[in-house]
């Protein structure tokens, strides 16, 4: 283990267990009651025997939250161990849904959690976050790169319509959970480098700067690239989360709220012409406009959400005591639907507001960070999990076009639980680097 | 530098966090404000989901005999009825089809929904209570209902039964009917089936009602004192009206006779002329008008616009009894009717119409009204066949007995009636409904139906002095009323009186 790697890149090194064990670390026990109170509800209302196998769910995840807190509190004692609860506490969530959902698919949900907090640790192997500036391109390259290769290799194994996935033997990977870590450290970097460039130069037509394009080609070519590729993929939520965390990105390295309005301008001109050309990305549209005439076709999957959502009401159906089994995919982009039928408004609104608590911590991680790429690296973290998050929850109460993409931590899978969670480490190692000592 | 992104990061978090409140509003919306109307979505797939898991209430006779019942079998919980013949007096449930009748008016009530407080309502939301269904106990008597049956034999009709006092229906026995229990694998032939075992013919069908419609033609020459009960009237012959001719047929046997006995012997004459004599007041009393030699030219012959009074007087009386109106009743009844909107009134249809043929339309429930309405003093009963709901020995009482909804007659009048009635079983061709030791009421009629065939039918109740009972049957083309009809209510009315009080 090299020590030199844990030393934050400004202010003084902080030795090993410095600080009193924090009261921080008991905020885990909220997570691993919550997964054991809902396995043992769910035996119950299904007349299970409740037994200890029942809690080996929960035990698993304790013993990995309490390794992963050593394992924080050895490495990255100044981190912000909140991202890590609320993250936890939503994976908590995801693996009591998807235990009601898919019995069989509960105990490798929890597989999946306990491999990302071991993924999450991989951060700790990170030179320094100045590291990740520093191959900013290679990022970026690396991030094309997976997109061609998933583009000419990638497979199909669900039938969902897009070919997204490395299949290795026994296991699919989604390589778009990679690329999205990936594209974010690599426009932090770039924006980060060209942030004054973006900030001051560009022409004015009246009030309006405009972009100055030259600085802004390689971001565009790079993302442009991505975003091809994801619409050759025909895979339109993460063109559109790409989309927006970049527009969200710009903003923030430039302060230029004319990108935004021009960026969000041009998404829905090109959102308007594949509606014309593409046939998946009209259809799309047509279930988004109107699902209630389509309801036996193409908008039977939103319209039976929303049948899902009404008849939560208030308090909801009560867990495993609705009918979300009538919602296609309903364990993974749907998930939301099943929580706000079976926990009720208040079951969704608590999910909304985890992910409040969560992006306002990885915003103040952003706030507290002391180099710009920190700062724009953290705040692009957070915007991939706060609009993705977003995105498919507009998506399913249809204020947006429905695109398929995931919930963070609370879909069923394996891909994105791993990517999130070290998303998470490297807010925490963003978070301990720059913390105020 | 840094400070500018920092005041950047602010901004864009506090959109982020406006669009999360954005998804809670939508939230809201959905989860509460459209939460009722989609609930109610047919397309719903919950709502056959419910009604596939939760138990119904049960539907029970007065005596609380169980007539229908939710059954838990291996194919889930199915809908199970005691008797097929009850089909159409409770209707059925049925997961293709819908629910019909009392099912489908109480189906709320049934399946638990009836009206919670609010804080009932949270409660049982907050702690997932089931719904807790409501028996539906009826006023039908289950030991009526099969005399009826048993008193249609094979032939099609139906028979009603009411309380004339409080409108209790206490039978309502349509034949041919189904088993409502194997209905939904045998609808399609039962669509099909010629004698139409789906038609609900004690409230749904419409027939001529013969003779037993002189009932009302003769309450409304009393009512309106057009008649003299003591001067008898001579009838042996027939008169011609326009190209028609009423005769004097069926009293043959007595050529001068009573008003009275004109009824209990049903003088197609002396009713058809009476209803064309309803409009002229000046001439009572009419008896010497009904006569074989009539004072002078009929005040009709002349002109035949004269006779729009009389029939707006006949008109008039059959509304009284509920003819042209919705009958107020737990489902919905045919409405009875005394000729097409469309035909105008000639003297020729008045006076068919007055003893019972012409483009008369009624339902066996509507002439048992009228029965019960001689019965009741003249006040024309609200029927009702739903008696209460019951959950955990409370009950919720659906209908206050003893309504009426409108008044045909004078108490003094009905009282007539009654014994015009009683006179029609005594001496008369409704002598097959006599019961030992009772006095019965009745009337019976013969329609014509056009196919050379008639319908058979009687009104009627018993016990005279105090009814208890009153009774429509009709037996279609079974021939004539005293032969067919008659004895089958009496048969249904001496069980009614014995185990009916």
């Amino acid at each position: 283990m090299r020590r030199a790697s844990t030393l934050p890149l400004v202010g003084t090194p902080h030795p090993r267990f410095a600080r009193p064990l924090p009261e921080g670390e008991a905020i885990l026990i909220f997570p691993v009651a919550l997964l054991a109170v809902g396995l043992v509800l769910l035996a119950l209302v299904r007349r299970q025997v409740v037994e200890w196998q029942t809690l080996t769910g929960a035990g698993l995840f304790a013993v990995a939250l309490v390794a992963a807190a050593l394992w924080v509190r050895w490495r990255l004692p100044l981190a912000d161990l909140s991202v890590l609860a609320i993250a936890a506490t939503l994976a908590a969530v995801g693996q009591i849904m998807t235990s009601r959902l898919e019995a069989s698919l509960g105990p490798r949900q929890g597989t999946w959690v306990l491999i990302g907090l071991g993924a999450m640790t991989l951060v700790g192997w990170l030179p320094s976050i100045e590291w990740l500036r520093r191959y900013r391109y290679t990022w970026g390259t690396l991030a094309i790169l997976l997109q061609v290769l998933t583009l000419v290799f990638g497979r199909d194994p669900n039938g969902s319509g897009a070919a997204l996935w490395f299949v290795l033997g026994p296991v699919s990977v989604q390589p778009m959970e990679i690329v999205k870590l990936l594209l974010v450290m690599f426009l932090a970097g770039y924006l980060e480098e060209y942030r004054e460039l973006l900030t001051m130069a560009g022409r004015r037509i009246g009030r309006v700067h405009l972009p100055p394009l030259p600085y802004l080609a390689p971001i565009l070519v790079m993302v442009g690239a991505a975003l091809l590729l994801f619409w050759l993929q025909k895979d339109l939520g993460p063109a559109l989360l790409f989309s927006t965390v970049l527009l969200a990105m710009l903003y923030v390295a430039s302060g230029r709220a004319s990108y935004v309005v021009l960026g969000l301008g041009l998404l829905i001109l090109g959102g308007a012409l594949a509606d014309r050309v593409f046939s998946h990305v009209h259809t799309r549209v047509i279930s988004w406009l109107d699902p209630w005439s389509n309801r036996e076709t193409i908008g039977y999957q939103l319209v039976q959400a929303l049948y899902a959502f009404a008849s939560g009401g208030v308090f909801g159906a009560g867990l495993d005591m609705g009918s979300p089994r009538y919602i296609p995919a309903v364990h993974t982009d749907f998930v939301i639907a099943a929580i706000g039928e079976e926990l009720g408004l208040a079951g969704t609104l608590a999910v909304i507001g985890l992910f409040v608590l969560l992006v306002q911590r990885g915003f103040v991680i952003a706030l507290n960070a002391r180099s710009g790429f920190s700062a724009l690296l953290a705040s692009g973290l957070t915007f991939v999990l706060g609009l993705q998050a977003i995105i498919i929850l507009a998506g399913t109460l249809e204020l947006i076009p429905l695109t398929g993409i995931t919930l963070p931590f609370v879909s069923y899978g394996g891909s994105w639980v791993i990517a999130n969670f070290v998303l998470i480490g490297l807010l925490l190692r963003i978070s301990h680097e720059h913390a105020n000592a | 530098m840094l400070d500018d992104v920092r005041k950047n990061v602010r901004r864009a978090a506090l959109a982020l966090v406006a669009c999360f409140g954005l998804i809670a509003i939508a939230l809201g919306y959905w989860q509460v404000w459209r939460a009722a109307d989609l609930g109610q979505d047919p397309a719903n797939p919950r709502i056959a989901d419910e009604r596939l898991l939760l138990p119904r209430g049960r539907i029970l006779d007065r005596t609380g005999q169980v007539l229908a019942e939710s059954q838990t079998t291996q194919a889930g919980l199915q809908r199970h009825y005691a008797d097929p013949s009850l089909v159409h007096t409770i209707g059925f449930h049925s997961d293709r089809f819908g629910d019909t009748d009392l099912e489908a008016v109480y189906a709320a009530e049934l399946s638990g929904e009836r009206s919670l407080s609010p804080l009932d309502r949270l409660e049982r939301q907050l702690f997932h209570h089931q719904p807790q269904p409501d028996d539906l106990v009826l006023t039908i008597d289950k030991r009526i209902h099969d005399a009826a049956i048993e008193a249609l034999g094979k032939s099609s009709g139906a028979i009603v039964v009411v309380d004339p006092r409080s409108g209790a229906v206490l039978a309502m026995a349509s034949r041919p009917f189904f088993d409502p229990n194997a209905a939904d694998s045998q609808m399609p032939a039962l669509q099909g089936d010629p004698s139409q075992p789906l038609f609900n013919r004690a409230i749904q069908a419409l027939y001529v009602p013969g003779s037993t419609f002189k009932t009302v033609t003769a309450t409304a020459a009393l009512d309106r004192n057009l008649v003299d009960l003591n001067q008898p009237i001579m009838c042996t012959t027939a008169v011609k009206v326009g190209s028609y001719s009423v005769d004097c047929k069926n009293s043959q046997h007595i050529p001068r006779l009573t008003y009275q006995q004109a009824y209990a012997w049903s003088s197609n004459r002396v009713f058809g002329l009476t209803g064309l004599l309803l409009g002229f007041p000046n001439l009572a009393p009419i008896n010497r008008w009904l006569d074989d030699k009539p004072p002078g030219p009929y005040p009709w012959t002349e002109n035949d616009g004269s006779i729009q009074a009389s029939a707006d007087v006949l008109d008039e009386y059959a509304r009284r009894f509920g003819f042209g109106r919705a009958v107020p009743f737990d489902v919905p009844v045919a409405v009875s009717h005394i000729k097409n909107p469309d035909t105008p009134w000639t003297p020729q249809l008045l006076v068919q119409t007055a003893f019972g043929q012409g483009e008369l339309q009624v339902t066996p429930l509507q002439m048992a009204l009228v029965a019960a309405t001689v019965a009741n003093g003249g006040r024309v009963p609200t029927p009702y066949v739903a008696a209460d709901l019951r959950r955990d020995g409370s009950a919720q009482q659906l209908h206050e007995p003893g309504q009426f909804f409108s008044i045909a007659s004078s108490s003094e009048v009905a009282s007539t009636m009654v014994s015009f009635m009683v006179e029609g079983v005594d001496n008369g061709y409704a002598a097959k409904a006599a019961i030992s030791g009772i006095k019965v009421g009745g009337k019976t009629g013969t329609a014509e139906v056009g196919d050379g065939t008639s319908h058979s039918w009687f009104i009627g109740f018993a016990p005279a002095d105090a009814p208890r009972v009153a009774i429509a049957v009709i037996m279609e083309h079974q021939g004539s009323g005293s032969d067919f009809a008659t004895p089958a209510a009496q048969q249904v009315m001496r069980l009614a009186l014995s185990v009916y009080k």
